[in-house]
């Protein structure tokens, strides 16, 4: 696979540019929210928003969608959700004089799933999400069925509510690339979005791209060149979560998976492209790194007592792991 | 050369130089243990040579201390080579510093073109001078001290301790009599070898406890030894003597003389300290009994020759006369008696004499041995006061009586009557989620449990 060159660099980065721009009209006051939930989708990942209801999460996967033209299905997970609500049932149909049973897909078959409060379903339920999101495919009544491509979900949950929530599993955890925190606005930002919204009234979002472009630049990104030091960074970040192998890693207990270390570099690939370059970077994987980590770690019971959270044992990893594998001499300082 | 080969050499070049700078960095960091021990080991070898006074010109020590400082910078170079970094590893040092985003790892992959060199190119990377400094630093103050510090030379023949003075007083003793041919050589040559043991020991033992024991012990045996063989010979000579003068003599005089004689040779034969060979023959072809068959000319020679061998045996203070301890014997012989024959001649009648309170003179009923007021006059107030018990308050070592007492009391009974009552329930352990607060917990954790739902 040839990389990425800096025309086809520069062609997507303008489309990209331009996705910006409209998801930002979407949601005022979030630019970082946007560029990483950007980012989460070209480098082919699900998404796990966190925030208070109103903050303009599902907005924001509409406008996405509309952006790029893609069909989108929301669900609204319950408890009493069952898997064949999401995935699809096969219905006894009467098909050229025969009666037989014909599946009919569920909400899963679409472009992007936008999964609300996925906490609230099931055990049962979720782990029928599992297989959607990392094969990419359901398997009802022993027949597999492949989800249209691209396949994303985006899916929300509440931290406040607890009362009769399921939290998500460790294994499912691991299948977001990202978990990004929806923070509420600040004034200047609700100013603006009183004056220039009307409740009820649904946006105008123009096209960006046809699901053909859309479709290429997600091979781009996969055409990112990823230069060996920055692997190196990538997998000493991860190796650094591991208790015993770094100062921050003693607040704890699980760190993070190999398939951790993947996302972090398709999150890099991703950001690079963004940034109009064919080649990822020590700041990309930098800047990802919080929404990559913050979820694939356990943090140790004594640490959260200490009032310490995910993102500032990852915050101290990035402190402690430096971009050169070598280290300095002791004879020498870095001014 | 194209503009890009141009820059991309530039740059290459950047990276080596950083490259070199860090492996020396490196480098240095390695040299410094090997350096300090080096100037420590050096030191101390000029200390001892200086000690010795076995220095030798500066140009000896400089080449030693260059060859040595050679061989520990090629040895450090081969163990610190596993952390020297390639110009490529550099070249990250160089981007992660300069922010270039990788721009020269994708560069030199050739995926992107080299970024125009920046008027200033860092790596990041500065010397530390306190660590750099420091061990050629120490070393050579080290090695400047070991020349300045004032040390007192090492005497080369530093002599021994002198020896005791008893061996050699004893060993000249025993020349003197292995020349004059007075004793027995097997004796002098046992009592040199007790001496040759002894000075043997390490010099500084000559005087420790142990040594100076054996020491005395050995002069007191040989004086002893001595002084017997002296006192055996002037008994004999004496009998001789008396012989000599009365041949008039009664026969049971004559006998008890032969007896004396007899036993003063037996006495000469049993002693470790034996006469010389040639006395020793002439004594042992001689029948005591037959002494009176000797001729007066034999008789003379044999006493002369006893007497001179006693007077040589004796010390030069003893044969003035001022010998003491067992020569009591030597003295009764002399008057001709025997003790036990007569009664003393002592007139000491102690206390009981006029004037009592002088020494006694000696004698069977003699008086005391001493002055009774050498010590000055006694007391007769003593002053002792009034006697007062001690008493221990130290009670781990009272015995079990001392702590025993009597006392009159009632002891402290509760005479309220018994009666049944409830023994209380057994704490609850709680149920479900409360048992772990009340169970499972320990203080630390339910504290912390505490503050974290607080």
């Amino acid at each position: 696979m040839s990389h990425a060159t800096e025309t086809e660099v520069a062609d997507a980065a303008k489309h990209i540019r331009s996705l910006s721009q409209s998801l930002n009209q979407v949601l005022f006051g979030q630019e970082e929210l946007v560029d990483l939930v950007i980012t989460g989708v070209l480098a082919r990942g699900h998404i796990l928003l966190e925030g208070l209801p109103g903050l303009g999460k599902t907005e924001l996967v509409k406008g996405l969608s509309r952006s790029l033209l893609l069909d989108t299905k929301r669900v609204q997970f319950t408890p009493d959700l069952l898997p064949g609500d999401i995935t699809g049932n096969p219905v006894l149909q009467e098909v050229n004089g025969n009666r037989e049973f014909v599946f009919q897909p569920g909400p899963l078959f679409t472009n992007i799933l936008l999964a609300d409060e996925i906490n609230r379903a099931s055990p049962k339920t979720q782990s029928a999400l599992l297989e959607a999101m990392q094969e990419r495919r359901v398997t009802v009544l022993g027949k597999t069925h492949s989800l249209p491509a691209p396949f994303f979900v985006l899916a929300t949950q509440n931290p406040i509510e607890l009362e009769g929530t399921y939290p998500l599993p460790e294994a499912q955890l691991d299948r977001f690339l990202f978990k990004l925190e929806v923070t509420r606005n600040n004034v200047a930002t609700l100013e603006r979005i009183v004056s220039q919204r009307e409740l009820g009234t649904d946006l105008a979002v123009e096209p960006i791209m046809s699901i053909e472009t859309f479709t290429s630049v997600l091979d781009l990104v996969r055409r990112i060149y990823l230069p060996q030091p920055v692997a190196n960074y990538i997998a000493r970040l991860v190796d650094a979560t591991h208790p015993g192998q770094s100062t921050a890693a003693r607040g704890i207990r699980y760190g993070a998976s190999p398939r951790a270390a993947l996302s972090l570099a398709s999150a890099a690939k991703a950001r690079a492209l963004i940034h109009e370059r064919p080649h990822a970077s020590f700041e990309d994987v930098r800047f990802v790194a919080a929404a990559v980590l913050r979820h694939r770690i356990v943090v140790e019971y004594n640490a959260r007592i200490e009032g310490l959270t995910a993102n500032d044992l990852v915050r101290s990893i990035l402190d402690e792991v430096s971009f050169q594998s070598q280290a300095t001499p002791r004879t020498m300082v870095n001014p | 050369m194209s503009n890009e080969t141009a820059t991309q050499q530039l740059w290459i070049a950047q990276a080596r130089r950083v490259a070199r700078k860090v492996n020396f960095a490196w480098w240095l960091q390695g040299f410094s243990a090997p350096l300090l021990l080096t100037g420590l080991l050096g030191t101390v070898a000029i200390l001892l040579l200086r000690r010795h006074d076995a220095l030798r010109p500066l140009w000896h020590y400089g080449s030693a201390l260059a060859a040595v400082l050679v061989i520990a910078a090629l040895v450090t170079w081969w163990l610190m080579r596993r952390h020297f970094e390639s110009p490529e590893q550099a070249l990250v040092r160089i981007e992660a510093s300069m922010r270039l985003r990788s721009a020269l790892s994708a560069a030199q992959a050739g995926v992107a073109p080299w970024p125009a060199l920046p008027a200033e190119i860092h790596a990041g990377i500065g010397w530390h001078w306190q660590r750099v400094v420091f061990a050629p630093l120490a070393a050579l103050l080290l090695l400047s001290a070991s020349f300045l510090i004032p040390i007192q030379k090492l005497q080369a023949n530093q002599q021994a301790p002198d020896e005791p003075q008893a061996w050699a007083s004893t060993e000249a003793e025993l020349n003197k009599l292995d020349e004059e041919k007075i004793v027995d050589e097997e004796y002098i040559e046992e009592v040199r070898k007790k001496i040759e043991d002894l000075r043997a020991e390490d010099p500084q033992d000559w005087f420790s406890h142990s040594s100076l024991e054996a020491t005395d012990n050995m002069r007191k045996e040989h004086k002893a030894e001595k002084q017997k063989l002296e006192r055996a010979m002037k008994q004999a000579a004496k009998a001789l003597e008396t012989l000599q003068k009365n041949p008039q003599m009664s026969e049971p005089e004559k006998a008890r003389l032969a007896n004396e004689f007899g036993q003063a040779v037996e006495s000469m034969k049993n002693g470790t300290m034996k006469p010389n060979p040639g006395l020793m023959e002439k004594l042992n072809g001689l029948n005591p009994e037959k002494l009176g068959q000797l001729t007066p000319e034999q008789m003379q020679q044999l006493k002369q020759n006893m007497q001179q061998n006693a007077e040589k045996l004796q010390s030069p203070g003893e044969a003035e006369g001022e010998g003491e301890g067992e020569d009591w014997t030597d003295e009764l012989l002399a008057d001709g008696t025997h003790p036990g024959d007569k009664p003393g001649q002592g007139n000491g009648e102690g206390e009981e004499q006029e004037g009592g309170d002088k020494p006694g003179n000696g004698g069977v009923s003699r008086g005391p041995g001493h002055d009774p007021n050498l010590l000055g006059k006694a007391s007769k107030e003593l002053n002792t006061g009034k006697d007062q018990a001690l008493q221990s308050r130290d009670l781990s070592k009272a015995l079990p009586g001392d702590l025993l007492e009597l006392q009159d009391g009632k002891h402290d009974i509760d005479t309220s009557a018994s009666k049944v009552s409830g023994g209380g329930d057994v704490a609850d352990t709680g149920k479900g989620g409360d048992r772990v607060w009340k169970e499972s917990l320990d203080p630390n954790e339910q504290k912390a449990l505490k503050k974290f739902f607080d």
